[in-house]
This record gives C-alpha cells, structure tokens and sequence, in this order.
C-alpha cells in the first residue's frame, strides 16, 4: 500500500474571497444579497451576522459556489469565479470545508466513512484516509466512534464529525453556516474552538450566526447583514448594526 | 490532501468502484426483487431463443431429409426395386434416390422409437413396406406444381402403392419456425424494455434514497461522474448478475426437459436438445450489461433535481 501521508501539508494556506458590488435575487423585489462588497483576507475568521433572511445563507452559498451572483464580481485569490464548469467548481469545493446547522451527515454511513467521504474524492489512497480520519477524530474528541452510524450519535457528536470531515482534508476555507444553531452551549463553544483551532493554522473561516453571545464571547471581525444589504462591519466583534449602534448610544446619551 | 498524481486516479477509480455495490447493500430487498423480475424476463427470453433455435435445427433436418418417399407393393422384389430405382434417377429434376427394403425401415423405425423401441415388436411386417426416399434437385424442389406432376406420375405406376409428399410437414415446419423466430424477437425486445425500465427504477429508488449522500459528495467537491459512475456500475452489476441468473436457470430448465422428453425427442431427429452457442451466450451477458447501463443512465437524468 502507498503510503501519501508525508506529501501532505500539516497546515493550509488560507484562501482570500473577495466580492465587489454582489447581488442575488429570488425575488426582483427582494434581493437576497444586495450590493455586498467585501475583502475576506487569508486566514481571518470573519462572522456573517444578521436575523433570519438577512442573507447570511445565500452569502455563504455564493462562497460555497452553490449560488451564482447575478451583478457583481466573486473573487477567489484574485481570480474570478463566474462562468466555471461544474468540473472546475468541484475542484475549487475541495479547497473548502463546510459545516451546517443540520449537519448534513449521512446518517446510515459510520462516522469514519463520513469523514473519509471528504477524502475520497480528491483521490486520497486507503492508508492515507485511514491515517486522517484517525488523526480528526481524535482532533474533535470522537477516537473509538470511527464504526458508529452517524445517525446515532448526539447532536453535539454529529457536529464535531461534520467539523472533523470539514477539517479533514486541511482546506483553504471553512465556511460554516449557523454552526452552533441547535446546539448546547458546552457543544457550541467546542465547535468554535475547533474552528479557531484550524484558523490558527492558516486557513480562512467563516462563520455565519445569528448568535450575539457567541459573537461577543469570541470576538473577530463581524459583516453585519440586514435584508440582503451590508449595513455593518465591525472589526472588534460588536455585531450592532450602524443604525443599532446609534440607538444604543442615544440611549445612553439620554 | 490528496495522493500524488499518478496514484490519484487509481484511488479514485478504487473508491468508485467500492461505492458502486454500497446501494445493494444498503437496499437489498429492492434489488433483489428487481433481480428477480429482471431475471424472470430474461429466462423467457433465453428460453424462447433457445426453443427458436432447436425448432430451426429440426426444420433443417427436415429439409434435409428426403422430400418424397414411394411405398412399393406388398411382394414387391429386390430387382424390381432396383430397377424403379435406376428408372426414377433417370427423370428430370431427381438429385438422388434411395432404396429401403422392409427390413431397412423396421431397423430405422426401431432407431427413431429410441426407448420406446419395445413398441417395434408388436407391429407387423405389413408396416414396413418397401420404399424409395427421392431427393429433388434444388430447383425442382422449389417447384411445388414440379413436385406435384411428378408424384402423379409415379403413382401411375403399377408397383407403387402410395407416393408421399411432405408439403404439408414442410409447411407446418416453416411457420412454426417463423413463429419461433418471432417469438423469440418479441420476447427480446420485451425482455430489453423490461430490464430497462426495472433498473431505472431501481435505480431512481437508489438516487431518492441517497439523496443526502448526493448532496452531501457534492458540497465536498465530487465531480459529477464521481456521483454518477457507482450509479451506473450498480445498474449494470444488477443487470448482469440477473442475467447470469437468467442462463444458470436455463442450463437446469434444459437439463429437466431433456429428461422429461428425453424419449421423444430422436423422433425429432435429435437425441439431445441443442443449448445456445458460445457467441450467443456472450451477445446475451453483453446486452444485459448494456440494458443495465442505459437503464441506470436513464434515472440519472433526475440527478440534476438532486
């Protein structure tokens, strides 16, 4: 058996996003994005806040290349990402990992062929799967749960596997999508320091929540979205928008 | 965090492969039944390829045989015989003639009967007469009026007690040749349909039931053939096994037949039934594969919705 392991980099390096004048829409009445611009540079870790509907999921599906803008440009390390085939799309998937508020595990495959899922397609050898998915599930604390069915593990378990397959192949860009939505608090900030963990390492994260303690817990630099639009960027994590924060301030004021 | 480039496509070709029998094994009861129904109608299939074929076999016996036969008189002498011989070679559109004494034809007879031969001793002599077996020319054989002013003419001869003419079993012969045929083109067209339409839903039962499976690979960058490919291996390994099924039945269905007509079938001019050739064996796996392939491919095209 050929064994890859040592021609894989430890560390990732983190990809840079950036999008310029963005839009989407379902409806023409009501964009689900728009006129975003924003930089997301190498390695940051960025959260996407907002209410339901802000825009936050659309946001990190344009990321995800699920989605397409219709106006405006989509930058991967400066190159643009309109018109690519389905091909280069799923080459370009694999430099991401992603996590969802449902997980979305395959709950009738064990937890080691979930994760070796996100392997398996970029061509990884059997030692070489095995080799990782070992190392992840110690990672997010899950050794010795490698041959049961995803599907009945807890909740909080499911998210540290779906985080373990994000993680598992080092990618360039983490984008997690209300992560910590249905979880409890000690799962919660388990799964933010993993995604801190992996930060440090390189890569690019991006958290979408509508969790304003969590924001506040672990600040990072915060796109505040308000149906579709940007209306707040914060460096030091106070998520408030423009408008919120003025609010704020009168009150005090008064 | 994949294998250097000249290992890569083997691993993925590897992991498709392994993928491919997962949703056998994850729905067993659905492909089994379509297993079974695809199997089904590929044994009728075969079953009427291989009648078809064995109703042909005797259709070529039968031509081959001769196409008139003279039953002589009772008292009827060796050199008379002889002699009506030599007299109908010398007529137009005659290929050959043979002559059969009495006790030629009881020996023949007796072959014929295989193990119902016993049945040879309680018939007397008198059913045995003297004969001549005329083969026509081939265009005279062609001929039918040809045929029919020359048996008249023969039976205008004293010593000739009857002529027989095998139009009739000729006939017969053709048509249920011709049926055969055609059964055995309807059955195949029927079976190819069949198969087709049980691996598609099989198939699409596969895709609805690992949806997530789908979704899930390409949130994780597979490529559409990485999603498609163990699809389309399923339905063709489905395909295939059933008709590997399908032949194996066969082989039993043949075996069971032949010792249930065993006895009757050297009337037929065969002791043995004849099985399908090689080649045809081959075509068939070949086109079981293939229903399975479009079958599958088929389904896919729902894939986009997923």
């Amino acid at each position: 058996m050929i064994d890859d392991r040592h021609t894989q980099a430890p560390a990732s390096e983190g990809l840079r996003v950036s999008l310029q004048r963005v839009s989407r829409f379902f409806k023409p009445e009501k964009p689900a994005l728009f006129d975003v611009s924003l930089d997301i540079a190498p390695g940051e870790f960025l959260y996407v806040a907002g209410t339901s509907g802000a825009g936050k999921s659309t946001l990190l599906k344009l990321l995800h290349l699920s989605e397409s803008p219709d106006t405006g440009t989509l930058c991967f390390n400066g190159h643009d990402v309109a018109g690519l085939t389905r091909k280069v799309v799923a080459v370009l998937r694999r430099s991401m990992g992603v996590v969802f508020q449902d997980f979305k595990l395959i709950e009738d495959l064990s937890v080691a062929s979930n994760i070796a899922l996100a392997l398996e397609v970029r061509g990884a050898s059997p030692a070489m799967i095995r080799w990782r998915v070992a190392e992840v599930l110690a990672e997010v604390g899950l050794n010795g749960k490698e041959k049961e069915l995803a599907g009945a593990l807890s909740g909080g378990e499911q998210q540290r596997v779906a985080i373990a397959r994000a993680i598992a192949p080092n990618p360039q860009l983490i984008l997690a999508d209300e992560p910590t939505g249905s979880l409890d608090t000690y799962s919660a900030n388990f799964v933010l320091d993993m995604l801190e963990k992996v930060n440090a390492r390189g890569a690019t994260v991006v958290v979408a929540t509508h969790d304003r303690m969590l924001m506040a817990a672990r600040p990072h630099r915060t796109v505040v979205l308000d149906a579709g639009r940007a209306v707040g960027i914060s460096q030091n994590g106070d998520f408030r928008s423009r408008s919120e924060r003025r609010k704020t301030n009168l009150e005090e004021a008064v | 965090m994949s294998a250097p480039p000249r290992h890569r496509w083997l691993y993925l070709a590897t992991h498709i492969l392994r993928r491919a029998p997962s949703g056998i094994r994850r729905k067993p009861w659905i492909h089994l039944l379509s297993i079974l129904t695809l199997s089904a109608a590929f044994l009728s299939f075969a079953a009427t390829l291989t009648a078809a074929i064995n109703i042909n076999e005797v259709v070529a016996r039968w031509i081959g045989s001769a196409e008139m036969t003279v039953y002589l008189h009772k008292g009827t002498t060796s050199a008379q015989l002889d002699e009506l011989r030599d007299a109908v070679l010398a007529l137009d559109g005659i290929a050959k003639v043979d002559t059969v004494t009495p006790a030629q034809a009881r020996t023949d007879f007796s072959r014929d009967l295989g193990a119902l031969n016993e049945i040879n001793a309680f018939i007397s002599d008198e059913a045995f007469p003297a004969s001549l077996d005329i083969y026509l020319t081939p265009t005279a054989s062609s001929d039918g009026q040809a045929r029919q002013a020359l048996a008249k003419r023969l039976g205008e001869v004293k010593i000739i007690e009857e002529v027989e003419l095998y139009d009739d079993w000729f006939n017969r012969l053709h048509a249920l040749s011709t049926m055969g045929r055609t059964a055995a083109l309807g059955l195949g067209v029927l079976a190819l349909v069949v198969s087709i339409l049980v691996v598609a839903a099989t198939i699409r039962q596969g895709v609805s039931a690992r949806r997530r499976e789908i979704e899930v690979m390409r949130f994780v960058g597979a490529t559409e053939h990485y999603v498609r490919v163990p699809f389309l291996i399923e339905g063709a390994l489905e395909s295939l096994l059933s008709m590997l099924i399908a032949l194996v039945a066969l082989h039993f269905l043949l075996n069971h037949v032949q010792d249930l007509a065993g006895d009757i079938l050297p009337m037929l001019g065969s002791a043995t039934l004849m099985r399908l050739p090689g080649s045809v064996l081959l075509a068939l796996i070949a086109g079981g594969l293939l229903s399975g392939l479009l079958g599958a491919r088929i389904s896919l095209r729902k894939l986009e919705e997923v």
